[in-house]
């Protein structure tokens, strides 16, 4: 061992191929970190009020597969979110995107968790399975008159919850087009 | 003869020692039953017969009558639509009255020129009418039967037809506008039921009728979220006591701060804080017009 590294420090060409090699070891470590578990560092981005804005993005650039996919991404990290998380706005942040996108992640003693489900998913798993037709925009006129009845928190100045804006911007997006 | 004599004497003694102990055991029989309970006074109903129950509001009618901003003959028609439509769907009148009152103050063309987002009589959004008009079969066994014995026809598509205000169709026609907007109450009740049925909490139908005038003016959500505090506060058997007791339904919906802490789950802060006072101003002008005061009293008086 000791000769070698004595003839590694005596040759040059020896000591720069150590050297690139070193460099490019440190190089292989993070790529191949991400590439093998990258789906468990994007579970450990925080779900916000934006997370369901960025799924519309997600659809207008790759379309519905895409969209699929990154949906169930965003559901992986609601659940982590609502288990795990102990501060109450993260908490309440995920659950206000759960509501609107994955009812049955809510715990059980939420009330609304069962009404949501027949009120929302249907309708969207339709919109999702016939993008663009028009069943799709029968499906989300139907979604749409169901948020304001749930929601209609004012009739004289009407707006809805963020949450709920966001996911009709999606669901209008996949169905008017 | 002082044989017989004492004879008599010692028997008259026994006789009034027997009745004496007679007294005695017929006495202690007396007093040591059990007194019979108190036939209890029938619980009134928790919605007046009589409405508005708050004289302020029946003065703000006759106000409205006088400076002529609604006719006589209206005011006669939607009573008598609200008593038509409450039968039918079997909720009660001053419920339905003072919820019409409070959202248009009985203005039936309230928004006809602005092309509002809530319009007529019982302020009806789109998604109010898409209800009516595709999703009846959700609340009501037979909806055409249902509007034929409300209205004499079914009426459907009912629209906010602001160019023909007195077709049967248009939500401006008076008596389709208390249908629609009794149909519109009772499918909130029916909700707000399903949800509390499908936890198996207790509740008192009665009370859902309130809660569901909330659910029409602040959405089912606010009503939901407001419960789900409640649940956190009190747990689940507190829940079921504030959906069944009249009085404690009153003191939860005069508590600001659970009010508050409700709506806060939903809106930002500055919204939260306006949207409380809307639902506590509402929730407390629905009280005083139609709630029967012997009825969310009791228990205060009792204790």
């Amino acid at each position: 061992m000791k000769t070698l590294l004595s003839k590694i420090r005596n040759n040059s060409t020896a000591r720069e191929a150590v050297l690139v090699g070193g460099l490019l070891l440190f190089l292989a470590i993070p790529v191949s970190f991400s590439y093998f578990f990258g789906s468990d560092l994007e579970i450990d981005v925080p779900v916000d009020t934006e997370s369901i804005e960025k799924l519309g993005q997600i659809y207008d650039q790759g379309g519905i597969e895409s969209f699929k996919t990154a949906k169930k991404s965003l559901r992986k990290r609601v659940s982590l979110q609502l288990q795990r998380e102990k501060s109450d706005a993260a908490k309440l942040a995920a659950t206000h995107v759960a509501l609107y996108l994955f009812p049955d992640l809510l715990p059980n003693n939420q009330l609304e968790k069962e009404l949501a489900q027949n009120l929302f998913v249907p309708l969207q798993q339709n919109i999702e399975a016939n993008p663009n037709t028009a069943s799709a925009k029968s499906s989300f006129e139907e979604l749409r008159a169901n948020i304001w009845n749930f929601e209609a928190p004012n009739s004289e100045a009407p707006l809805l919850s963020p949450q709920a804006n966001q996911m009709l911007k999606v669901y209008g997006g996949m169905s008017w087009k | 003869m002082l044989i017989p004599f004492l004879k008599t004497q010692h028997r008259a003694h026994g006789i009034s020692v027997g009745l004496a102990l007679l007294v005695l055991a017929c006495a202690f029989l007396i007093f040591s039953r059990k007194p019979e309970p108190l036939p209890s006074l029938p619980k009134p109903p928790l919605f007046s017969a009589e409405f508005p129950v708050d004289p302020r509001f029946s003065r703000e009618i006759n106000s409205l009558l006088t400076s002529q901003q609604l006719s006589r003959h209206n005011h006669r028609l939607i009573s008598s639509s609200v008593m038509k439509a409450s039968q039918a769907l079997e909720m009660p009148p001053a419920l339905l009255w003072c919820l019409l009152f409070q959202e248009s103050r009985f203005n039936h063309l309230a928004g006809i020129n602005e092309s509002p987002i809530a319009t007529g009589l019982g302020q009806f959004s789109f998604s109010a009418f898409y209800e009516i008009n595709h999703q009846l079969d959700r609340y009501l066994p037979s909806p055409k039967r249902t509007l034929v014995a409300m209205l004499g026809e079914d009426v459907r598509p009912i629209v906010a037809d602001a160019e023909h205000p007195n077709e049967k169709h248009s939500y401006y026609n008076i008596p389709t506008a208390v249908t629609a907007s009794a149909l519109y109450l009772h499918n909130r009740k029916i909700q707000l039921e399903r949800v509390l049925q499908s936890r198996n909490l207790e509740f008192n139908s009665e009370l859902i009728w309130f809660w569901a005038a909330i659910s029409y003016n602040k959405g089912t959500r606010t009503v939901i979220s407001l419960w789900n505090q409640i649940q956190k506060a009190y747990g689940e058997a507190g829940l079921s006591e504030r959906l069944t007791e009249p009085e404690l339904l009153m003191k939860t919906i005069e508590d600001r701060g659970l009010l508050f802490s409700a709506v806060k789950t939903i809106w930002q802060s500055q919204q939260a804080k306006a949207f409380t006072e809307e639902l506590w101003r509402h929730s407390k002008s629905l009280k005083e017009c139609s709630l029967n005061s012997a009825a969310i009293s009791i228990k205060e008086t009792d204790r």
